[in-house]
């Protein structure tokens, strides 16, 4: 087996190919503490990926598991020379390992997958067959779910509905990670913190063609379920960034504008009631020789932090344009697209 | 295990004379020489100490002693680990306090521990014995670290610290952040332990620290909180803050509007109201902070690689030549050559694979490397274009490319800026036509006018050219005796004058700043602007060893003239060169490239590349004095735009005479401050 270590130079010269012919599709799977999984996981895959007939890497990427599962990916990769796994030093999170899968990916279409076998690897094929029909992005969506219903599926419901709304982007199943990408989608996505959930949002402001087909959905067979139920005001803070980053990434200043609104609407409204002051007896008695000082301080303020917030856009432009992200971004999409 | 042999770096910061070197020395080199470890003492001085610099020079027959000079004082610890690692050979880095804090006995723990594994050993103090006030300091910054960081670490003012160099590359240190160093380093990914060393007296200060000392403690805190929990999601922490001020202040609020609104309100003000709005239009301000925050991290999130890998198993390469899988035997076999090639840039992660391409390619120079494309982004910003042709899974070609946009120069497309060679690196020539029709579609998106190749061999294919530049490189003689009798006889007879007469003498060194000050005015004197100094330390830090300075002193140990070399495969690039005005007429430059070539062919390099010069100047005659044929290089151009032409911007133009004159009259304070800045406009 060879194992080399990705350390910077100082080598001195290795070989310039590595071994194997070509690949087209490249599972990518993050393992994180599976092992009662990775074996039958492994020999699933490589079953429906044979039965596909088209030549196919398995990108194990494991994220700092502790409980043996490294050692059963070592003796598997040893015998197959279509495993390649990626260890990486400590856990990472999900992103991390999705995004190191996309970096070592060889194929021109990437599937990734979860490790837990909730997903049936036989249904590769079919996002796979989707994805020639012409589209950049296909998801899996998991029709009839094996999970409870008050824990897992209501609030999953909710969410896709939320996403499905401020993204524009119409998936019903954000949550299901047996997803087909063309390569040059997720070269161009630099994936950081929790963003892989929404790489089908980011892809469709890339401009990718994104589809959606069934697929099977298994109750997990062993292993803790890694999700859990508190993370509602997470996910809508990443909401709020993605709604930013697909729609207004280009001019933010609208974005800080958006947000201004709501101040900018209040202030004159404080004005307004400030004017009236109201004798004790609760008789309505308007006297507009006499304001009322705290409504029209809270106003000045309120119309003050509005200009601010507003401000704030300008920042942002700036940073965008110091950034060079948008030439960076044309270019790297171009010259993927045009290796397409 | 074969640890034994482990080479050991001490690197000590130095910042008071008032050291005791010798216990120092006995104490960090005995415990190392009776483990039997080979190890050097790296001293760098934080300021000018000059007694103990004659204290080290006295002792260093005893001692393997490097001594380190910062530029400038009071630079801080991060500052000087930083230089000290940058010249130090081996990868694992013992960080030693200036005072002997602890048994120098328990070193021995701290390499043993990362002999076993660990990258980054932090050491606590136990027990302590200093004064109960600094005890109970230094409890409390720790204790207070642990809630609300939630971090176990005992003792972080413990300056004894041992790590692997690949930690200092990875972990951006800086300033106060010193002190956090295991902290950060534990959130890279890297093992960090702690090992207990036995406390001595401490001879630092004792008692209250100024008022300053704490507040700076108290923010570094909050600092290094929201950079190890938050970086990535700005809003997470901003949005929690600006709901919770919202939700606050609406429920303040809610009172008086509402009384308001059906009329119930008395005649009273409502201050609280004014409160309450104040906090609502401040949490819009904290989530509208959040944003901007997330848009920088979004724009940033390339150079933002996340994670760190031990290895990479290539599945089933134990098999050897394994019988192909069923699968294949059905279909013909597809061998990568007969794929198409494709075009692709660089991404993350792959510079290993680059480096390795350019180092077995003929052609492949120092340039190609991807040191050379960190070190021009990371100093001037230029926008790098690293192309990749692939077959399949083989690497066929690649196309190191910058976007180099300039007042002086215009729009263009250069490989490589900085460099004299650069350019396409393929295995054939369909690659090559591949990877230039993607340079040229990259180039007229970004609006450029032409693409500069600077290829130093010739390729195949017909581009316009320019025969402005020759190069100078030769063979080494095998042989140290043979140098003086292959540069011509008036060279040699430099070189005599220099070594007999004027007594001078050339030796390696470590001295970036006086190299600079020569260098910076050398090109004064010559009408350009010069590089400036963050340039040259950062490609040092870059490239360690493989950057070599030499200096040639006379008897005064004045350094007269100063070369800053690359070495690469089997070849010696001198070149940066800086000479003092007093060298005229010493022979110091004839000698000081003659015993560069000595000094590689010792070394085993077999090639010496004495740089480009323009044709028919002085800096060529020189070179063809010293023994060397001139070589045409091959700088070729693909026009983009239709009225593009060559470039002309170089110093042979005539107009460019008067500026250059000007320019070599400005105080050398302003043509190196401005220098700096311009340098990044000028390829």
């Amino acid at each position: 087996m060879t194992t080399h270590s990705i350390e910077p130079i100082d080598e001195g010269p290795g070989p310039i190919d590595s071994p194997g012919g070509r690949v087209e599709v490249s599972v990518v799977i993050p393992i994180y503490n599976e092992v009662e999984n990775v074996m039958a996981l492994h020999s699933a895959l490589s079953c429906a990926l044979q039965a596909m007939g088209r030549d196919y890497e398995i990108l194990f990427v494991d994220d700092g598991s502790t409980d043996g599962s490294r050692e059963i990916m070592r003796r598997l990769a040893a015998d197959d020379p279509n495993l390649r796994v990626v260890l990486f030093r400590r856990n990472y999170g999900q992103t991390a390992a999705m995004s190191a899968g996309f970096d070592y990916a060889r194929g021109s279409t990437v599937v990734t997958m979860d490790g837990d076998l909730q997903n049936d690897p036989a249904d590769i094929r079919r996002v796979v067959e989707k994805l020639d029909q012409g589209y950049d992005i296909v998801c899996g969506w998991r029709r009839n779910r094996k999970d409870a219903y008050a824990t897992r599926l209501l609030p999953s419901k909710l969410a896709n509905l939320l996403i499905r709304r401020t993204t524009g982007v119409p998936i019903h199943d954000t949550g299901c990670s047996l997803k087909a990408y063309r390569a040059w989608v997720v070269r161009s996505l630099n994936l950081y913190s929790d963003m892989h959930r929404f790489i089908a949002a980011l892809g469709a402001g890339l401009g990718a063609r994104i589809a959606e087909v069934p697929v099977r959905h298994h109750a997990r067979l062993y292993g803790e379920s890694k999700y859990g139920l508190g993370r509602i005001f997470r996910v809508v803070a990443d909401l709020i960034v993605i709604k930013m980053l697909i729609q207004f990434a280009a001019h933010p200043i609208r974005w800080f504008g958006l947000l201004s609104l709501p101040l900018f609407l209040a202030a004159p409204f404080l004005f307004v009631l400030g004017f009236y002051k109201l004798s004790s007896t609760g008789e309505e008695i308007v006297r507009m020789d006499r304001f009322d000082s705290s409504f029209i301080t809270a106003a000045t303020i309120t119309l003050l932090v509005a200009i601010n917030v507003g401000l704030l856009g300008f920042l942002a432009e700036l940073q965008l344009n110091v950034s060079k992200f948008f030439r960076r971004r044309i270019s790297l999409t171009a010259s993927e697209a045009s290796a397409r | 295990m074969n640890g034994r042999q482990e080479f050991i770096s001490v690197v000590v910061p130095v910042t008071t004379s008032e050291i005791d070197v010798r216990a120092l020395l006995e104490g960090y080199s005995s415990p190392l020489r009776n483990g039997g470890y080979e190890f050097e003492l790296i001293f760098v001085l934080d300021g000018v100490h000059p007694t103990v610099v004659q204290e080290l020079e006295a002792a260093s027959d005893e001692f393997p002693i490097k001594i380190v000079r910062l530029q400038g004082e009071g630079l801080g610890e991060a500052i000087a680990l930083s230089a000290g690692v940058a010249r130090a050979r081996g990868r694992l880095i013992v960080n030693a306090p200036q005072y002997l804090q602890s048994e120098p006995q328990d070193l021995i723990k701290l390499v043993e521990a990362m002999q076993t594994g660990a990258d980054f050993v932090a050491t606590w103090r136990h027990p302590r014995v200093d004064p109960w006030l600094n005890r109970l300091q230094s409890r409390i910054f720790n204790w207070l670290l642990r809630v609300v960081m939630g971090i176990r670490f005992h003792d972080l003012n413990s300056s004894l610290r041992g790590m692997r160099r690949q930690v200092l590359e990875d972990v951006n240190v800086y300033g106060e952040m010193y002190r956090f160093l295991p902290v950060l380093a534990q959130r890279q990914g890297f093992r960090v332990v702690e090992v207990k060393v036995r406390h001595r007296e401490e001879k630092g200060r004792r008692g209250f620290y100024g008022v300053g000392v704490y507040v700076r403690r108290l923010l570094d805190i909050l600092a290094i909180t929201f950079l190890t929990r938050f970086t990535q999601r700005p809003l997470r922490f901003f949005g929690m803050l600006g709901l919770m001020t919202m939700v606050v202040g609406a429920v303040l609020c809610s009172k008086p509007v509402w009384d308001k609104l059906t009329m119930k309100g008395g005649l009273s003000d409502h201050p609280i109201f004014v409160l309450g709005m104040i906090l609502i239009a401040f949490g819009f301000q904290l989530v509208g902070f959040g944003l901007v925050g997330e848009i920088i991290i979004f724009t940033q999130s390339g150079s933002l690689r996340n994670y760190k890998i031990d290895e990479i198993l290539e599945g089933g390469a134990e098999l050897g030549a394994a019988p192909p899988v069923e699968r294949r035997i059905e279909s013909p076999e597809v061998r990568d050559e007969d794929l198409p090639i494709t075009v692709r840039e660089l991404v993350p992660g792959e510079d290993a694979r680059w480096d390795s391409f350019v180092h077995s390619h003929p052609d492949g120079t120092f340039f190609h490397l991807t040191g050379w494309r960190r070190v021009v982004v990371e100093t001037f910003g230029h926008e790098p274009h690293y192309l990749v042709a692939e077959q399949g899974r083989r690497w066929v070609g690649v196309l190191p490319l910058f976007w180099f946009k300039s007042p002086f120069v215009g729009n263009q497309i250069i490989s490589l800026p900085y460099a004299v060679y650069g350019g396409v690196l393929a295995v054939d020539e369909a690659a090559q036509t591949e990877l230039f029709a993607v340079a040229q579609r990259i180039g007229r998106q970004l609006g450029a006018k032409y693409i500069e190749l600077r290829h130093l061999g010739e390729r195949p294919g017909e581009r316009s050219s320019s025969d402005l530049y020759l190069t100078f490189r030769r063979e080494l003689p095998s042989t140290v005796d043979q140098v003086m009798p292959s540069i011509k006889k008036r060279a040699r007879a430099e070189v005599r004058r220099a070594r007999d007469r004027h007594g001078l003498t050339c030796v390696e060194s470590t001295d970036l700043g006086k190299f600079f000050e020569l260098f910076a005015r050398d090109k004064k004197r010559l009408g350009s602007p010069t590089l400036p100094y963050r340039w040259f330390r950062a490609l040092t830090e870059e490239f360690g060893r493989q950057i070599v300075v030499h200096n040639v002193i006379d008897d005064d140990d004045r350094v007269l003239v100063s070369v800053m070399s690359f070495c690469f495969k089997d070849c010696v690039y001198a070149y940066y060169a800086g000479a003092d005005l007093a060298a005229r007429g010493t022979g110091a430059n004839d000698y000081i490239y003659c015993k560069i070539m000595e000094w590689a062919v010792e070394r085993g390099f077999r090639v010496f590349d004495f740089g480009r010069s323009r044709r028919d100047s002085g800096a060529a005659k020189f070179k063809k004095n010293m023994g060397f044929e001139p070589e045409q290089l091959h700088y070729e151009y693909i026009l983009l735009a239709e009225d593009a032409e060559l470039p002309s911007f170089n110093p042979s133009n005539p107009r460019l005479e008067r500026p250059r004159q000007i320019w070599s009259k400005l105080p050398l304070c302003m043509a190196n401050s401005l220098g700096g800045k311009l340098s990044r406009y000028l390829p």
